[in-house]
């Protein structure tokens, strides 16, 4: 027995510290995970899209741009077994980058020697661009080549279940490689770029211009596209292959936006001209930041209201804002504010308890930037106090009359007043009137609803049958809310002769009712005597 | 021996087994310096005498000199935050280093513009093993990128907001914000070059973002060219510290730190007293039963 106790307790040891074993290998809260043990995959869509837009670049005579790409592929961490086809197509790329680059550098001297009258240099200049275009295509062809390779170890033609996306990704690569031969026999254009300001204030404009020419000529009237950040902007160019345009910064609060044009040849120049993007420009935005203050209390109650106040300003001077109160992303309100305010809000009965996110949000206004801020507001449920006192039996002519206050505990408290309701309420008998005094008025004489038993029974039967008497005498009622007492100065005041004995048997009933002290049989035989003296009294007509 | 003797005896054994083994089992809780495993930062503590801080209320009065690393999975109170301003505005560096936790709370306290995204950064291609393991090859030239050709990252994330003068590394084209978690690009999710270590002038001080804590830890600080840009960090101030009292804690060291208190409440005059006093009862108690028989 001792043993297989001590064995029980060495394994609810293990169990207890196992949970602590595991979390060796295991982050405790952080999402990070273990180098050494994370597998390595290769993500052979990303690959592919990646030269396809590469290659793209280059079709666009982006030489520099393609190459740059090319650059960060080169650190992609490629399985072992795909380094070496990796590491050759890489270089192929990159060789052929080198040639289109140096043919379309030397076609364009070739142009502008052609057109200063230099012919013999110019020819010598087309002979070696031709010369940098036919290394080029055959460096094309070994990369096509080593595409398909390509293809292969990465499994693009098997499985097909597992390999749609990167199929796709395949056929745009090699789709991008045919433009690339294609812009090969097309002229070069060159397309400038040039703006008016380097820095402007968001909704204000400025002029961008610049020159599209292909083979040392203007090209006129074609047509191009200028992008700020990604928002075109279409010109046309004159006579002379210059273009200008007004650009109007749109109401975006970033520091900088990217400016560049883009020609893609359509019609005729299809197969004439090779398309071309511009350097990009960068233009420095202006705006004025907004700054925020929220306050707000860190506890609020379904309900009730809740003043959420701040301070909203700008460096570029204050102006009213529109803005806005969110609860859990769902709006409580909306006002055009000025640089101080405050908000009166009540939340909604059926708001949830718990941790909720209250924010601010204002709206961005002209050059003004937008802001919000946000804070942790825990919502809870007041809880209410009651305060009840009830005697331990009551005499009640129609119901049982509870007297109590109820409060809104902390808060009232916290808030320097006891806001409390006065509580009446009859249990279970017929609600009474909350109102604590009312003229005595006759009434019938109720019956009595209970059975009294024991000595208390005996007194309170007695008290009951001298108060009838005395309701049916001068017709003043014992109410639900007038007390034994009430009751005997009213009857006493109009019945004197009985006054003394039913104060007596009021004594015996208060005693009865209320003192702690248990009523003995001479208290009851008391009772029944004065409660028969005064029937006796009032029957016998003297009063 | 008694049944009932033999349960008491076994179960005190095993509360002191359990004591034992907690008191000395290792930590296990990410980035604490007391942690050896793949997630603690004891290599980095060993190695630079990283300081850790119970308490921002700890900071040095005079913060000139001083680099504080801040990993803050846990949220900051009013006083906290002053107690940070006034380190980095008075001369302080403020290393923040965060992705996922209240990093943005120090940042709207500063009145700096630049966030934490708190999506995850990945990189399908200029990655380490798989993309959750960004490398960062585009530096630009600072004392703390100095002979550092790439960095790591493992579960990272992006900053925003942040100008183009203040940038000091950048992720690759080939990064993005994966902003619904699915693993794969889709079109609105912002695309790299994302920044994810920039610089930041207050006051006095300097700010300094980092996008992924989690180059600090044990498995991570010998990659690539992560150990040499917690050196350059250590080589400018001669008092590094770290704060632990925003990480949050397992019960391994809740019951550590219990553990802890009841030694250091022996130790003292009266505890030591009491459990003299505590032995002597265990012991004499068959004397005296022997005797009263």
């Amino acid at each position: 027995m001792k043993r297989l106790l001590v064995i029980l307790c060495l394994m609810a040891v293990l169990l207890t510290l196992s949970p602590a074993l595991l979390i060796l290998a295991q982050p405790s809260h952080i999402p990070h995970e273990n180098p050494a043990a994370a597998k390595g995959s290769l993500d052979k869509v990303s690959l592919l899209v990646s030269y396809g837009d590469m290659f793209n670049r280059a079709a666009i005579s982006q030489y520099p741009d393609a190459q740059g790409m090319l650059n960060e592929l080169k650190l992609a961490e490629i399985p072992t077994n795909l380094r070496d086809i990796i590491y050759r197509y890489n270089s192929l790329s990159g060789q052929l980058f080198t040639s289109l680059d140096d043919g379309e550098s030397l076609l364009n001297e070739a142009f502008t020697l052609f057109s200063h009258n230099q012919v013999s240099a110019a020819i010598q200049r087309f002979d070696e661009a031709e010369a940098a275009r036919r290394k080029a295509r055959a460096l094309l062809e070994e990369t096509r080549a080593a595409t398909k390779d390509i293809g292969d170890s990465l499994g693009v033609f098997t499985a097909p279940a597992t390999s749609q996306a990167s199929r796709q990704a395949y056929n745009r690569l090699v789709q991008s490689l045919m433009q690339v031969s294609q812009s090969m026999g097309l002229i070069p254009v060159e397309l400038s770029l040039s703006i008016t300001q380097a820095s402007v204030f968001v909704g204000d404009s400025i002029t961008a211009s610049g020159r599209l020419g292909g083979g040392g000529q203007p090209l006129p009237q074609r047509t191009l596209t200028l992008f700020l950040n990604k928002r075109p902007f279409p010109v046309t160019t004159g006579p002379d292959g210059w273009y200008t345009t007004s650009i109007t910064i749109p109401y975006e609060y970033v520091s900088t936006m990217t400016l560049h044009a883009e020609y893609f040849p359509s019609g005729a120049d299809i197969n004439t001209y090779r398309a071309r993007q511009s350097p990009p420009v960068e233009i420095n935005t202006i705006f004025y930041s907004t700054v925020l203050d929220v306050s707000a209390p860190a506890t609020a109650y379904p309900g009730l209201p809740l003043t959420v106040s701040g301070q909203v300003g700008s460096p570029g001077g204050s102006v009213n804002r529109f803005a806005r109160v969110l609860l859990d992303g769902d709006q409580l309100a909306q006002e055009t504010i000025p640089a101080g305010f405050g908000f009166n809000l009540t939340l909604p009965r059926e708001t949830s308890t718990g941790r909720h996110t209250l924010a601010v949000a204002v709206a961005p206004e002209g050059r003004y930037s937008g802001v919000s801020k946000s804070l942790t507001v825990d919502i809870l449920r007041l809880a209410v106090e009651s305060d009840i006192q009830m005697s331990r039996l009551v005499i009640i002519s129609i119901g049982l009359l509870l007297i109590g206050l109820v409060s809104l505990g902390a808060l009232a408290r916290k808030r320097g007043r006891r806001r409390a309701r006065p509580w009446i309420d009859s249990v279970p008998l017929p609600p009474v009137s909350p109102e604590v005094r009312q003229p005595l008025a006759a009434a019938p004489a109720p019956a009595a609803r209970y059975a009294f038993t024991g000595i208390k029974g005996r007194i309170l039967s007695a008290y009951f049958s001298g108060v009838k008497a005395v309701q049916e005498t001068i017709a003043v009622s014992l109410t639900p809310h007038t007390t034994v007492r009430e009751f005997l100065e009213a009857a006493g005041t109009v019945l004197p002769v009985v006054g003394e004995p039913f104060a007596e048997l009021t004594a015996i009933a208060e005693v009865a009712l209320y003192s702690a002290r248990t009523p003995d049989e001479a208290m009851a035989v008391r009772a029944e005597q004065f409660a028969a003296s005064i029937k006796e009294e009032l029957h016998s007509g003297i009063a | 021996m008694g049944l009932r003797r033999f349960l008491t005896i076994l179960t005190v054994a095993m509360v002191v087994l359990l004591a034992v083994v907690i008191w000395f089992f290792p930590s296990n809780e990410d980035f604490r310096t007391d942690n050896p495993f793949w997630n603690g930062i004891s290599d980095t503590s060993s190695s630079y005498r990283l300081l850790p801080l119970k308490s921002l209320s700890a900071l040095p009065p005079s913060p000139e000199g001083s680099t504080l690393i801040l990993i803050p999975y846990l949220d900051f109170t009013s006083a906290e935050l002053q107690e940070l301003g006034d380190f980095a505005t008075g001369g302080g560096t403020l290393i923040l280093a965060d992705d996922y936790g209240y990093g943005n709370r120090v940042l709207e306290y500063t009145g700096l513009k630049a966030r934490f995204s708190g999506q995850t950064l990945l990189d399908p291609l200029a990655n380490y093993k798989n993309k959750w393991f960004p490398r960062i090859f585009q530096l630009k030239s600072s004392p703390l990128t100095d002979n550092v050709q790439s960095l790591v990252f493992n579960h990272a994330t992006g900053l925003t907001n942040v100008e183009a003068g203040d940038v000091i590394a950048l992720s690759s084209q080939f990064s993005f914000l994966d902003l619904n978690d699915n693993g794969a690009w889709d079109e609105g999710e912002p695309m790299g070059p994302l920044p994810v270590i920039s610089q930041h002038t207050l006051g006095s001080g300097r700010l300094i973002l980092v996008s992924d804590p989690s180059l600090f830890i044990n498995s991570m600080e010998a990659m690539e060219g992560n150990s040499r840009f917690i050196q350059n960090i250590a080589a400018t101030t001669p008092s590094l510290l770290i704060d632990e009292s925003h990480l949050p804690s397992t019960n391994l060291r809740v019951s550590k730190n219990l553990l802890s208190e009841v030694r250091g409440s022996l130790v003292t005059p009266v505890g030591t007293f009491g459990l003299v006093i505590v032995a002597l009862v265990i012991v004499l108690r068959p004397v005296w039963r022997k005797e009263a028989h």
